[in-house]
Formats: structure tokens, sequence, C-alpha cells
């Protein structure tokens, strides 16, 4: 079992089948609820690599959710592409941005880090919001293209979730080769990393782009779900949602982006008739998350596990 | 004439109005060890940081293997063969032991960016020749923040050995450590420095292992050069006595 949790050759193609089959046999609104964790959960394993891996903590995160969904999503309303090319537009537009943003933040570290990120996810937002003409400012692309290109619930769920898979593949293979040694090495301690010949702002750099661009997936993914994009899409909220989420899960862990967005985005479904609750729920169990629990829903379960099952194999 | 290991010539280095480094100026030349000994605030911790790169230098020059490097940066000079290990043992705790070892290596080859794992399993034996040398093996698997103060410092060492360093920087190598745990740490040293040719600074407050390892002594006061010599005309030169040996003399 143990194995079978932690090897993704078996895990992936698990999950795969799993969530297909629940794709294909639930109904419209369990798939829809379904799909909008599965982007949630793609934008926050993006953010956890950066923070868990990279010690690197981003305020604005949703700057490159934003910018992946409105490449694509003007790449279709104000220059007709088709959706390949469209795809390819929200990717350049995220990688554009992530160049950019990310060689200025990695100048600097810690919290001097977390608020050159801010600055930037607040430029986009601004820039997205204010630029009528063409961004539709703060209306947004409503039915920029049909709510998920036309297909059924399960077909465009079933899409989603091949992405998603595949995104986190990609996350979890940067992690375990090289780069993601050097990511974790540099962001645990920078100084030994430089003293040992790595160019510490580079390796940054890269975990930056890996991560930006992993939410520019998850932002076109969001896009073309609903069908229409709006400036929240890179604003504060959505940056400090998926910076709640990843501490949510837990630190120093893959599953911790995972993990935190699903149990966040289960509150905010159970909750979220009553709208106060909802901020309120999340408020009382970040808190004790924080308090009791520095290492998240992830490490809860791994100390459960430990409780019932003995101590691990290391 | 050849090429001393490290030149420094007029270095001066100073915080605000504090100078820790005033016209510094040394040879090492290679295969040399050399100790750097003084009382603190000497300025022998911020001459190894400006050495590596760490503190950037306000004036004078520094020239490694003839090669001016004094605006280097740490991982270039990283690169161009300087390794070194800091006084407070410097490591990724998060990680093994293995893994801290393994991240040497890969910085050594250059395949820091690389996306395919199969260029960390090319390491294997590297690093476990490496953990091998060091005495680690049995500890590969270990957290690095559930190791041992000494065998903290043993990792440190070897990791700065991996990168295949010309010169060793060595900041206080047994700080800490108990006695018979300080000599099995400095005979790895010399062992390692004598079969690699090494070129080894380092900076020591146990004069027993200072006199023993060391070739040349460069004695520090008050951010200068005070006093050069072989460990016999150290141990015998009355200056030195006075300010450094007398108040650490039994």
């Amino acid at each position: 079992m143990n194995r079978l949790l932690s090897d993704p050759r078996l895990l992936f193609p698990a999950a795969l089948v799993l969530g297909g089959a629940y794709m294909l046999l639930m109904d419209s609104g369990s798939v829809f609820a379904v799909t909008d964790i599965l982007i949630w959960v793609l934008f926050a394993a993006s953010l956890n690599l950066l923070i868990s891996f990279g010690g690197m903590v981003s305020f604005g995160h949703a700057a490159f959710f934003g910018l992946g969904a409105y490449g694509l999503a003007l790449a279709i309303f104000r220059f007709n592409l088709p959706l390949p090319l469209a795809v390819a537009a929200g990717l350049i537009t995220t990688l554009a941005g992530a160049t950019i943003y990310g060689a200025l933040c990695v100048r600097l570290t810690r919290i001097y880090f977390s608020m050159l990120t801010l600055a930037c996810a607040e430029i986009t937002f601004s820039t997205i919001f204010q630029w009528y003409d063409f961004t539709g400012g703060d209306t947004g692309l409503p039915r920029f293209v049909e709510p998920r290109l036309g297909l059924s619930a399960q077909h465009f769920g079933l899409v989603v979730l091949v992405v998603v898979l595949a995104g986190l593949l990609l996350l979890w293979r940067v992690i375990r080769s090289p780069l993601g040694l050097a990511i974790q090495a540099v962001g645990e301690n920078p100084a030994r990393a430089r003293a040992l010949g790595i160019n510490t702002r580079a390796v940054q750099f890269a975990a930056f782009v890996v991560a930006a661009m992993m939410a520019g997936v998850a932002g076109m993914l969001m896009a073309l779900f609903y069908g229409n994009v709006f400036p929240d899409y890179a604003s504060l909220t959505f940056s400090i949602d998926v910076l709640i989420m990843v501490v949510l899960g837990g630190l120093h862990s893959f599953s911790g982006g995972i993990v935190g967005a699903v149990v966040y985005k289960l509150i905010d479904h159970l909750v979220s008739k009553h709208l106060m609750l909802w901020q309120m729920a999340i408020g009382v169990v970040l808190l004790m998350v924080i308090i009791f629990a520095p290492d998240g829903v992830v490490g809860i379960a791994k100390r459960l596990k430990t409780k019932l099952f003995g101590e691990a194999r290391p | 004439m050849t090429d001393a290991a490290i030149a420094i010539t007029a270095l001066h280095k100073s915080f605000g109005a504090f100078v820790a480094l005033n016209d510094v100026n040394l040879s090492i030349p290679a295969g040399q060890r050399r100790a750097i000994i003084g009382p603190n605030g000497a300025g022998k911790s911020t001459l190894l940081n400006v050495l590596n790169g760490q503190l950037p230098c306000q004036e004078g020059s520094i020239h490694l293997f003839g090669r001016d490097v004094t605006k280097a940066t740490p991982h270039e000079l990283a690169r161009l063969g300087i390794g070194r290990t800091f006084q407070i043992s410097s490591t990724f705790r998060h990680l093994s032991v293995e893994e801290n070892v393994r991240v040497a290596h890969l910085a050594r080859v250059r395949r820091v960016f690389s996306p395919f794992p199969g260029h960390l399993r090319a390491l294997k034996d590297a690093v476990a020749a490496s953990l091998d040398d060091s005495g680690l093996s049995q500890f590969a698997r270990v957290r690095v923040s559930d190791l041992s103060h000494g065998d903290r410092k043993k990792l440190e060492l070897a990791m700065a050995l991996a990168t295949r360093p010309r010169v060793l920087l060595l900041d206080e190598p047994t700080a800490g450590m108990g006695l018979a745990e300080r000599q099995e740490l400095m005979d790895l040293v010399v062992r390692h420095v004598a079969r690699d040719n090494l070129t080894m600074i380092f900076v020591e407050h146990d004069i027993e292992a200072v006199f023993r390892h060391a070739d040349l002594i460069t004695v520090m006061a008050a951010g200068t050069v005070f006093a050069e010599g072989t460990p016999a005309e150290i141990s015998t030169n009355p200056e030195v006595q006075r300010i450094y040996l007398g108040s650490h003399a039994p």
C-alpha cells in the first residue's frame, strides 16, 4: 500500500482510470465540482514547487494563472485564432510574463522576493482591469468561446483530468530530476549552494518559470471551463487562495498543494451556501493548522499513519 | 616564476567604520597547507569570506593561479576551484546525507539544470566513493538534521571535496568537536589534501592542530598580517606569544 501511494508509475495510471471512470459515470453537478477542484489542484501544486521545494513564497502566483487564461482568451476573441494556436498563445504569454517577472523577482530573497511577486501580480491585474479596449476591463471576456468548448461536462472533465495529471507528472519529474535537487538545495541553503558552484539565481529562475507555466496551464483550463475570463483570475484574492491551499495542505511535501486544494475546495463546496460562514470556516481551519500542525493536512495524515501502523521505514 | 595558488595584494575590507581587513598581502604557493591564526576579530573569517567571493572587497586584488578573480562571484570561484567549509557547518538539513553529496557532484559535473534523472543515477559511484572516503556510508540515508555535529562537519568537508577543488578553505574545521573527533577530522582533511595535492588554507583555534598540520602559519591581528613563518618560527616569536599564544598558553 505504501509503495502504491508513493510510486507514480502506479499512482498516475490509477488516478487516470479511477478519475476517468468518475468523470464518465457521475452526474454533471459532481463532475463540475471535481473539474473545478482539479484545476485548482494543478494551480496549487505549481505554487507548492516554489514554496515547499524552492523556499520562495510567492504572493502573486495568480499573475500567471491570469496570463495563461487571458493569452488564450484574447487569441480567440480578438484575433480569431483556432484553439491550438490560442493554447500556444496562452503558453507564450505566460512564458513572457514568467521570464520578465522571474528575472526581476529572483534578484531578491525572502520577504523582498514575496513583495516583488505581489507587485508584479498587481501590475498584471491592473493592466487587465483597466485596458478596456483590449481585455474588456472589469467585465472580462464573457463567452469568448462556448463553455467547455461545447463538450459535455463529462467529456470536458476527462480532458481536464488528463491535462492536470500530465502537469502533476511533469512537476513530479522536475522535483526528482537534477534540477529538482538543485531547487531544493538552493531553497534551503543558498550560501552553501553557491559555495559548491551553483548559480543560485539561475536555479531559482528555472523553478519560477516551471511553476509559472503550470499555473498558466491551470488558468487556460479555467478559461475554457467557464468560457469566459475575468480580471479576478490574476487578482490578489486568487493569489492568496492558492497560497492558503499550499499552507493548508502542508509544506515540504509534493502532495501538500494537491491535498490543500482538495480540502479547501471541499470546505468551499460544503459551506459556500453561507458565504460568511465559509470564510470563517477557512479562517478557523487555517489557524488550527498553522498552530497545531505546521506541516498541514499531509503532516497530520503522516503522523496518524505512524500512530496506527508504526514507524515508517525510511 | 610559477603563479601562486592564491595571491592577495593590498586587500581592504571594512564594514561601515569597522576596518575588518587592512592592507592584507598574502601569497600562498600551490600545494601548501597554510594556517591562519589570530585573536577573535583579527579578520580571519572575513578573509576567507572575501576569498570565496561571499563578501566583496573594497580595494586590492585576488589572483587564483595567476587569474584575476577579485570581482568573481562565489559560484564562479567554486567553478574555478575554490572549495570551502563554514565556521558553523553549512549543509542541506532537509536532505539526506547522500543527497547532500549528490548536489555537490551535480555542481561539479555542471548538470544542475538537467531534467533527466539519469544524470543523477550516473553520479551513484562518485557519491558512494565520497561517502566511503569520509566514513559516512552508514549514514547515507539519514537526514542531515538527525546527524551529529561532528558528522555534519565531515559531511561538509565531503561536499567541498566532491567539487574537486584546487584550493580548500576551511573555517575552523574542528570547532565544537571532541578531541578524538578533532584528530580524526584533521587526519581526514590532510589525507585528502595530500592525495589530491590541494592547496589548503585553514583558520583554526586548536593550536596543536595548527602546529601539526601547517606548512606555514600566518598570524593576523586587527585586520592585518602580523607575522608569517613556519610552526617553529611562530612558536618562538615573542611578539606572537604576546598577542596570541600568551592568552591561550596553558
